[in-house]
């Protein structure tokens, strides 16, 4: 079968920095795939690439095939076919994310005219029906209001509403609830869990967080100085880490974590 | 903890702030931000404060600094009132009570080498002493090397950068450490030898830790008690094991209930 991303010996430098090593990933149509590692690791890069969004001067080589088709050496405007229409992607800050002086719901309605081909009218019903699909209290007084209008919880929810418009075969979630409250993290994590589950959407989860990405992927890639150190099912390589940097992010985490011990109570 | 007086001790904190007028003609709303709040931090204590944004633990810390007068209530140390005034009327309390705050990269000066971040305080303190065998003592303290103090903040990580803040803070020789979320904007690995290093300075120094933080497994690791701010109230206060292991306010389980957790099996 063909995967619906494959990357293949991806490998970028930045100037005379070699920022992505030899990146090799997998992923098929419905799988949830988490990368992880430590700031600088590599893996916003790595999304980016897919996303034909690197820095100009950036120098790529290898293979990024999305369901079979080469994208690497595409052109911007063959790219912008596949953004936003089969690869999404959720940013880390909804606050920069989204179009400060634009109405969310004429933001959630953009995609939904370009990659469906919606009539005005017809696009903004559907940003209602999208808003209240992604769980917006109140969505026909919602759409109307402006970005700094709604809590960061509120505005991630818009940010996954913009990204599942276009109805991708692939989200890209980049750290998309590190800028966020524990209650609303939980909140967004269960939406999305919901979200790709009925919708079939593959997802790339990108975090450093390993208790958060444990909840989310079936598999897990770890990611440090721009290779891939080590993968497999997430509860395989968290059971059994082999790698030093997957050994070091688990120590880490335990250290910092919440130790879920001796609790005399049921959430 | 020892039987003694409390060092710092706020009583009755009030504040609110004055919304924007939505109309013209309409009357400015206004927000509470805190709501009659009382704390008291004992010698070597160490205190987390945890809430979630808009919970008013910003504005808690404002006011346990001096930096924010409350509409009402009071702060004091050692039972003398700490008053919002000229910094000249401050300088006693300032030597006592520290603050490290959150990002590196913005709380210090990019202009200054490091010896003179961290004798800033000797100075606008007017301690008494040799400032720069001061600034030599901290930096160890801090496992800096001692050549740290002709270098740039630019020129270091955001950990080491963390370590700088820490030295300035520690520079006057406080007994109380004020930390608004000091972990949250390192990367984990960095964020375990962090907090270790405030564990260690806080139990050889005999510091006392206030400790604001969104970051519940980091304060439940730092602080013998807590305090769960909430809508502007502390909704949940007493010692760390009592408060996390079994709570009796709904929202500190709500809280709990959402920080996730590595599953147990990876403890194997």
């Amino acid at each position: 079968m063909t995967a619906l991303l494959e990357i293949d010996e991806l490998t970028v430098r930045i100037g005379d920095r070699l920022v992505i090593d030899r990146v090799s990933l997998r992923l098929d149509a419905g799988d949830r795939l988490g990368l992880i590692g430590a700031s600088g690791s590599g893996k916003s890069v790595t999304s980016l690439a897919v996303l034909g969004l690197l820095p100009e001067g950036a120098e790529v080589t290898g293979s990024i095939r999305l369901g079979g088709t080469e994208l690497l050496g595409r052109s911007d405007r063959e790219l912008s076919a596949v953004r936003g229409r089969r690869i999404a992607m959720v940013f880390q800050e909804p606050q920069t994310a989204l179009d400060p002086l634009m109405r969310v719901g004429k933001q959630i309605a953009g995609p939904l005219r370009r990659h469906r081909g919606l009539s005005r009218a017809g696009a903004a019903a559907a940003a209602v029906a999208l808003a209240v699909d992604v769980g917006l209290p109140d969505p026909e007084r919602l759409v109307r209001a402006y970005p700094h209008q709604l809590s960061g919880g509120q505005r991630q929810r818009v940010g996954l509403a913009i990204a599942l418009a276009g109805e991708p075969e692939l989200l890209i979630a980049d750290e998309p609830t590190t800028a966020l409250d524990v209650t609303v993290q939980a909140e967004i994590l269960a939406l999305l869990d919901d979200l790709v589950t009925r919708r079939g959407t593959a997802l790339l989860f990108i975090t450093h967080d390993l208790a958060v990405v444990a909840q989310v992927a079936h598999r897990i890639a770890v990611m440090a100085g721009g290779r891939i150190r080590e993968q497999g099912l997430t509860e395989q390589v968290l059971r059994h880490p082999a790698d030093p940097v997957t050994r070091a992010l688990l120590a880490a985490a335990r250290a910092t974590g919440f130790p879920a011990l001796t609790r005399k109570w049921t959430p | 903890m020892t039987a003694q007086e409390p060092l710092l001790v706020a009583s009755g904190l009030h504040r609110r702030y004055r919304l924007p007028r939505a109309r013209l003609f309409g009357r400015a709303g206004e927000r509470h931000a805190l709501r009659g709040v009382d704390l008291s931090l004992r010698a070597g204590e160490s205190l987390g404060i945890v809430g979630e944004s808009g919970s008013g633990k910003s504005t808690l810390v404002r006011l346990l600094l001096a930096l924010d007068r409350p509409d009402a209530g009071t702060v004091s140390y050692r039972g003398r009132p700490v008053v919002v005034g000229p910094p000249r009327s401050l300088r006693w309390f300032r030597r006592e009570v520290q603050v490290v705050l959150q990002d590196p990269f913005a709380s210090l000066d990019p202009r200054q080498r490091v010896g003179a971040i961290v004798a800033e305080p000797l100075e606008c303190l007017r301690v008494p002493g040799d400032h720069r065998a001061r600034v030599d003592e901290v930096l160890a303290a801090v496992e800096l090397d001692p050549d740290t103090r002709d270098r740039y903040p630019h020129e270091f990580s955001g950990g080491q950068r963390q370590r700088i803040a820490i030295a300035r803070a520690l520079a006057p020789a406080p007994r109380v450490l004020v930390g608004d979320e000091p972990l949250s904007a390192l990367d984990v690995a960095v964020r375990v030898q962090v907090m270790d290093l405030l564990q260690s300075l806080a139990t050889d120094l005999g510091l006392a830790l206030v400790l604001v933080s969104h970051d519940i497994g980091v304060v439940a690791r730092l602080c013998q008690s807590t305090a769960v701010v909430h809508h502007g109230e502390i909704v949940e206060y007493g010692l760390t094991s009592q408060v996390l292991d079994d709570p009796s306010h709904p929202y500190t389980r709500r809280l709990l209930a959402a920080v996730p957790e590595l599953p147990l099996w990876t403890n194997q």
